[in-house]
């Protein structure tokens, strides 16, 4: 069930592989301010473990997560 | 009865989805390669005892490995190019241990017959099998170029490292458990070289990023990256999803069942015309590649990360690997030095030491860090649709199998592998320290290399979140 989330930033990195995907999530994270939501969609498998591991660990808040034909996207909240 | 196919489908829908669906705690996935790296071992101490007593040669499995296969595929590639005319590896041939020299291209009567041929082919079938089973098989070729210039450049590094550190990632898993000097240069080099890595994959994301912010802006939110990336060929997605799975995304799982019986009716046809060992010696690689897919399994993550991201979580999964293979091997290492006819046994995945190895292992570490894959990773990867790995591994393959002839020239042993060319059991560790010390040894190292990439990754996302 999908949730309505107003997004501040969309990182679209379907077609990079890993460690792309993880590295410009990180850096998009970065620049955002605190408070601010990102939407992150990816289509390498190697996210489904590195992003909800990196949430975690800094604290963000990951307030959705889906998968859909080999497509995962994620909205956090820094 | 009603309650009853409830209850086994309730079971039956929980196990699949925990099995099949789901990612596997790395912990899982990491026992479940030791396991399968164990099973290939003593698949190989097996077909010595068999051919030994008499049985079909040319069903010699090996350890768990990747690379060694490429010698055939080598061979086929110099040839080839010998009849176009275009520069190939001048060679004599290949020597066997016991001193006999044969034509390189002729070892085995069919390049498939190479163990770690087959061994390669078992991770990408296990592989696929683990991705259809999730649903997760999609052909996306990306359209990004640079991401095409990150594969060839670390498929072209990687191709040249193998070649001088005698395998790849996963045959160090297999070497550490051998309890050879070589795989200790091994670890140490592509720990170095993704440090190297790590650094140039920031430098260019970092300019990658700082052209895009130029590029973004609009109201509400800001698409950061703004051309098209990806094209998914297959399955295609309908553009108005209406909560049901296309057919190429439903079927996935069936399409697997039907795969499974198929190469299970293979296998039992090829053990029963003389290939029994190689047979299990697939099924054991088709394992090590399906519990890698399940597990997300990554050599290059596991190097790389530490100094990337700031994660050492699969580190420490490679590090119970390694240190479940060094105990694993133990028993049929003690077999091989109690019988003089299994002797080989005791030395299996052992290779030459040397300065090669340790460059070769650095150059490996950028590659695979810029690739985003090495070979077994590249395999399971592949298996998922990933265009782009198949570019990283097609262009390693060439490089490596064109240029592996070297190894056998004596310049190159003397220059980058002179200890062990001679007798490989001057690298053999337990023959240096005893089989108390080297084990010692050798999990000791192991402990200390995933808490030193533990302790990097503490200082990278400190930097980051401080930063």
């Amino acid at each position: 069930m999908s949730i309505e989330v107003k997004l501040d930033e969309e990182l679209d990195v379907k077609g990079l592989v890993c460690p792309r995907p993880m590295v410009m999530t990180m850096t998009a994270l970065k620049k955002l301010e605190k408070g601010g939501t990102l939407k992150v969609t990816a289509n390498d498998s190697s996210v489904k473990h590195s992003i909800p591991a990196l949430c975690e660990r800094a604290g963000y808040t990951l307030l959705e997560q889906s998968e859909e034909g080999g497509s995962y996207s994620f909205i956090i909240r820094k | 009865m009603e309650d009853f196919d409830f209850g086994v489908r309730g079971w039956w829908k929980a196990w699949n989805k925990k099995f099949f669906r789901e990612k596997w705690p790395l912990w899982l996935a990491g026992i479940f390669m030791a396991i399968s790296g164990i099973i290939a071992y003593g698949v190989a101490v097996w077909s010595l005892a068999r051919t030994v007593a008499g049985q079909n040669p040319y069903d010699q499995a090996k350890p768990l490995g990747t690379f060694l296969g490429l010698k055939e595929l080598g061979g086929i590639i110099n040839n080839g190019l010998s009849y176009i005319g275009l520069p190939h590896y001048p060679f004599s041939g290949y020597t066997w241990p016991d001193g006999v020299t044969i034509n390189f291209f002729r070892q085995y009567p069919n390049p498939l017959l190479e163990p770690t041929a087959g061994t390669m082919l078992g991770i990408l079938y296990g592989g696929l099998i683990a991705a259809l089973l999730a649903k997760e098989f999609a052909l996306k070729v990306p359209l990004d170029k640079s991401e095409y210039g990150l594969a060839v450049s670390g498929g072209i590094m990687m191709g040249i490292g193998a070649v001088f550190m005698f395998g790849c990632p996963l045959v160090s898993t297999t070497n550490v458990g051998a309890m050879g000097v070589q795989s200790l240069l091994m670890v140490i080099g592509m720990t170095i070289g993704s440090y190297f890595g790590a650094k140039l994959i920031i430098w260019f994301e970092k300019r990658r990023v700082a052209s895009l912010a130029c590029a973004a802006d609009g109201a509400g939110y800001r698409p950061l990256m703004l051309f098209e990336k990806t094209r998914t060929i297959w399955p295609v997605l309908p553009e108005h999803a209406d909560g049901g799975e296309v057919a190429g995304i439903r079927y996935q799982p069936h399409l697997a069942l039907v795969l499974t019986i198929l190469a299970v009716a293979v296998l039992f046809s090829f053990s029963s015309i003389g290939y029994p060992a190689l047979s299990l010696s697939f099924a054991a690689a088709a394992l090590t590649g399906f519990a890698m897919q399940r597990g997300g399994m990554c050599f290059a993550h596991a190097f790389r990360e530490p100094f990337l991201s700031g994660f050492a979580d699969m580190s420490r999964a490679m590090a119970l690997v390694y240190i479940l293979l060094i105990l694993g091997f133990l028993p049929m290492k003690l077999i091989g030095s109690m019988n003089p006819d299994l002797a080989y046994a005791e030395i299996f995945a052992i290779s030459p030491a040397g300065i090669g190895v340790l460059l070769g292992s650095m150059l490996f570490g950028i590659g695979m860090a810029l690739n985003g894959a090495c070979v077994s990773d590249s395999l399971w990867r592949t298996a998922e649709g990933q265009v782009k790995i198949w570019v990283g591994l097609v262009t390693l393959i060439c490089v490596s199998a064109w240029i592996f002839p070297m190894r056998e020239e004596h310049w190159f042993k003397t220059i980058f592998a002179p200890y062990g060319s001679e007798n490989i059991r001057d690298v053999y560790l337990p023959n240096v320290l005893g089989y108390p010390g080297a084990v010692t040894l050798m999990v000791g190292f192991i402990a200390a290399w995933a808490l030193l990439m533990t302790w990097f990754s503490g200082r990278t996302f400190r930097k980051y979140m401080e930063g």
